[in-house]
């Protein structure tokens, strides 16, 4: 190759990295007006009786996470526990009301867990979640693949075994999509100790 | 699917059957990286392509991906096309990939790289978009190269999905312009794209791109720049704009290296409290190939990712990627 080429590759390498400097800006300022779980801010959308600590939100109500999705695809890790007849709702893909989002909502009846998802009007058939005592603290993991139609959603357990609870696919269990690009939680009779996000697991 | 494997005692002469196997393993460099750490077949194709008569040529593929960890066979592309109609005009009707683009009108077995760019996998998937439909392309009566390529399609559904998808308000349609000449001593194509959808939920997408490659002896010079914007009925406008750049060249040999350099961002994105956000995905990755010959290659490299959005973690996603991608048949002529 000529010498004229390989400068040439290597303008464009240094290009690379300049451009890559230029672009990455990190800022850190506290959202006012907000509060916050393990330093996720949030807002309050609706509130009957919802407490708020640094470390967990109780009782009923409704939170939207400031910072928008970016992704189509993301994973929601969740620890709550929820009282007799309680449920907390992830809802993924919302505006920042909460409104237009796909609503998965984990209800509890005894020891039972049930899932069932919904967006607008239309809802999914709701079904037992083997495998996970309702009574006891549940921690999970969730995938809504939101760039799917309707958006396809993994429910795993989040402990060694990392069990597959729900795959929406095998289930027909997915109402359908949620339009904006905003996440919340919707609680009642629950308590959420962890719920952060990250990006969706590849499926491929 | 065993009538595929056997001919007729004569043959349809020219018929070329090849397959095409890419196999790819992608592994976390460190925890934040979501790679699968697995190495498997991504894609096994097999496919057969021969004039069908004195007027038409035919292509049909069938092609195997990984889901779920079960390899299943669906159909890839099923088109018939004709040059022989129309003076200067190209026809093409059936199931392929949209003509769009530089990856998305190219099998991935044949891109430069390992696995998609940060804005074709969010734009086109992390293989392309495939559709059914038709697509006329035309060289126009220039003293240069001037190729005008439109095409609509179902648009039932757009990108990866597991059922039939609803009926658009408005199908899938596009446009797409190319130029060729010489550029810096090499050959050169450049394009402008344009593609746009209304889904069933009178939500509109657009997508506005341009590619670029250039070839040289022993090298390559490869880009795409899109920007995405999609209007909800009810909701706001929101933008996305994501490019790649990618050089390789021949090192010595059989050997040869390559950087892909990429960028993305959401440009509308708010926060709750409606305030901008500033927000990149910017990525860095190096590779090295070794290509026995046309039929046999092997790539290995690294992503280096680094993910900024204001008042959130920075995500830094290191993964490292090998591929080995071999054909066995006759492959049809690669695309320019």
């Amino acid at each position: 190759m000529s010498i004229q080429k390989q400068s040439f590759n290597i303008g464009l390498v240094a290009a690379a990295f300049v451009l890559a400097a230029c672009g990455v800006k990190e800022a850190k300022k506290s959202h006012e007006g907000s509060l916050t779980l393990n330093s996720a801010s949030y807002l309050v959308v609706e509130s009957n009786a919802l407490e708020s600590a640094s470390d967990s939100i109780s009782g009923e109500g409704s939170v939207v996470f400031v910072a928008p999705l970016i992704e189509d695809g993301n994973n929601f890790n969740l620890k709550f526990e929820l009282q007799d007849s309680g449920s907390l709702s992830l809802i993924a893909g919302s505006d920042n009301k909460l409104l237009q989002g796909l609503t998965l909502t984990f209800s509890r009846n005894d020891s039972v867990l049930s899932f069932e998802t919904k967006v607008g009007d239309t809802a999914s058939t709701s079904q037992d979640m083997g495998g996970i005592d309702a009574t006891k603290q549940i921690a999970i993991n969730i995938d809504v693949h939101n760039d799917e139609t309707p958006a396809h959603i993994l429910v795993w357990k989040h402990d060694s075994t990392e069990e597959l609870l729900i795959d929406t696919e095998e289930s027909s269990a997915s109402a359908g999509n949620g339009q904006g690009n905003f996440w919340g939680l919707a609680l009642k009779k629950a308590k959420v100790a962890v719920a952060d996000i990250r990006a969706a697991t590849n499926e491929e | 699917m065993l009538l595929l494997f056997s001919y007729p005692a004569q043959a349809q002469e020219g018929i070329t059957p090849f397959v095409a196997v890419d196999m790819s393993g992608a592994f976390k460099v460190d925890e934040s990286s979501t790679a699968s750490d697995r190495f498997e077949v991504r894609e096994a194709e097999f496919s057969l392509a021969a004039p069908v008569d004195h007027i038409f040529d035919g292509m049909f593929s069938i092609a195997a991906h990984s889901e779920g960890g079960a390899h299943l066979f669906e159909l890839h592309e099923a088109w018939l096309s004709t040059t022989k109609l129309v003076p200067r005009i190209q026809l093409k009707a059936g199931q392929f990939f949209l003509g769009i683009g530089r990856l998305n009108r190219v099998h991935r077995h044949e891109w430069p790289f390992i696995s998609a760019p940060v804005v074709h996998k969010l734009f086109f998937g992390d293989e392309g978009v495939l559709d059914s439909g038709a697509e006329v392309s035309s060289l126009l009566p220039l003293p240069f190269f001037l190729e005008l390529s439109a095409g609509v399609t179902n648009g039932f559904v757009y990108g990866h999905s597991h059922n039939a998808g609803e009926k658009p308000r408005q199908p899938t349609h596009y446009a797409r312009l190319a130029t060729a000449g010489a550029a810096l001593s090499s050959e050169a194509l450049v394009a402008l794209n344009y593609l746009s959808r209304t889904d069933i939920a009178n939500e509109r997408m657009q997508l506005f791109g341009a590619d670029f490659v250039a070839k040289w002896a022993g090298g390559i010079l490869q880009a795409e720049l899109w920007q995405r914007r999609i209007t909800p009925p009810a909701a706001k406008k929101t933008a996305e704009q994501g490019a790649y750049l990618f050089t390789g060249f021949n090192l010595i040999g059989a050997i040869a290296t390559g950087l892909r350099f990429e960028h993305f961002s959401v440009i509308t994105l708010e926060d709750a409290f409606g305030r901008r956000v500033n927000n990149n995905i910017v990525a860095l990755s190096p590779q090295v190939s070794y290509r026995a010959s046309e039929f046999a290659q092997f790539r290995s490299g690294v992503i280096f990712q680094d993910q900024t959005q204001e008042n959130s973690a920075r995500k830094i996603n290191r993964t490292f990627e090998i591929q080995l991608v071999y054909i066995m048949g006759a492959h049809p002529a690669h695309e320019f």
